[in-house]
């Protein structure tokens, strides 16, 4: 979601457990070579692109990150490889920051005209009166946090499906009948 | 939106559909970092896709709403049109009854309560003049 759109969301401020819990809390940052050749550096701790980039592929540290390194896919690296050097490195990553200098749009929500034309795979909107197209989906997270509600035996439950994570899946059918349902379709960038 | 929640969530179910990244930094309109937006590479599996839904989650406190991921195919963001950003309402028979404009522009919580409160048959909530004209009165 845009960041705007988030501050709507959270009108209320972060919950408490937020930042006391989650896979985040309690990570110490430790030196980048480490970084390196462990899993990726904490995102929501790096500064830059580069930054993150850079602690998370440049495994010989020198500087730029060639195609051996990337351990994305060829579509991403050419899109990162702004100059087509053969290397992604802090050049390539400056220049994507300062295209998203129009970042007075962005705020004033003025940015909304460019949008329409990413991927060129999105059908027009469903109208309103029209019946709601269905799906189902898989939950964020495990199904046995939903299971441990129902059973009020959170211990065991969490036991038990500690050795089998299951993601529920959730159809829009299922309220039919039941309850409206308010779609918030978005995510985190 | 947490406030809506909050005080509709009893009658109205609220799903946040977790879909294709507006600004992913290995996409095709990055932005991460020095503006100060997430840094996030775009996911190109489900896995990924959920860490950077729990890393949202995180911070930015989505619960209690129920946070379902889109498939790799993007099916539900396509189908809704959701990208980047955008609100619905489905009636309990299955239809839409309110459809908000894209996002960030038509993103508009105070839309979503006044159709939510039509929903539900209660008066509707009185409000300043704010610089968004309001849709319709139902």
């Amino acid at each position: 979601m845009t960041p705007l759109a988030l501050t709507a969301l959270t009108l209320a401020g972060l919950s408490p457990w937020l930042l006391e819990s989650g896979p985040l809390a309690g990570q110490e940052k430790g030196p980048k070579a480490q970084q390196a050749s462990e899993e990726a550096a904490d995102p929501d701790e790096a500064k830059t692109i580069w930054e993150y980039l850079s602690s998370r592929y440049d495994t010989n540290g020198d500087g730029k990150i060639d195609k051996k390194e990337y351990t994305r896919g060829s579509t991403q690296f050419d899109r990162l490889d702004k100059d087509k050097s053969g290397f992604i490195d802090a050049d390539d990553t400056a220049q994507a920051g300062g295209r998203g200098g129009e970042r007075g749009g962005r705020r004033g929500g003025g940015g909304g005209a460019g949008r329409g034309g990413r991927g060129g795979s999105q059908q027009s909107a469903p109208t309103e009166g029209s019946r709601a197209p269905g799906f189902e989906l898989e939950t964020l997270y495990p199904a046995k946090e939903i299971e441990s509600e129902k059973k009020g035996d959170a211990e065991d439950s969490k036991k038990e499906a500690e050795k089998e994570p299951k993601f529920k899946s959730v159809s829009l059918k299922s309220f039919e009948g039941k309850k409206p349902v308010a779609l918030i379709f978005g995510s985190y960038t | 939106m947490k406030e809506l929640q909050t005080t509709y969530g009893e009658k109205v179910e609220f799903l946040v559909v977790y879909i294709t990244e507006a600004h992913a930094l290995d996409g095709a309109s990055p932005k991460g970092g020095a503006d100060g937006s997430p840094i996030v590479e775009e996911p190109t599996t489900l896995a990924e896709r959920r860490a950077v839904a729990q890393r949202c989650d995180i911070a930015l406190g989505l619960a209690p709403m129920t946070v379902l991921l889109d498939n790799m195919k993007n099916t539900a963001g396509a189908a809704y049109s959701g990208h980047p950003d955008r609100l619905y309402l489905v009636s309990k028979d299955g239809r839409i009854s309110y459809a908000g404009d894209k996002g960030p522009r038509g993103f508009s919580p105070d839309e979503l309560e006044d159709a939510i409160r039509v929903e539900l048959e209660m008066p509707a909530v009185e409000r300043k003049a704010s610089s968004g004209e309001r849709r319709r009165r139902r």
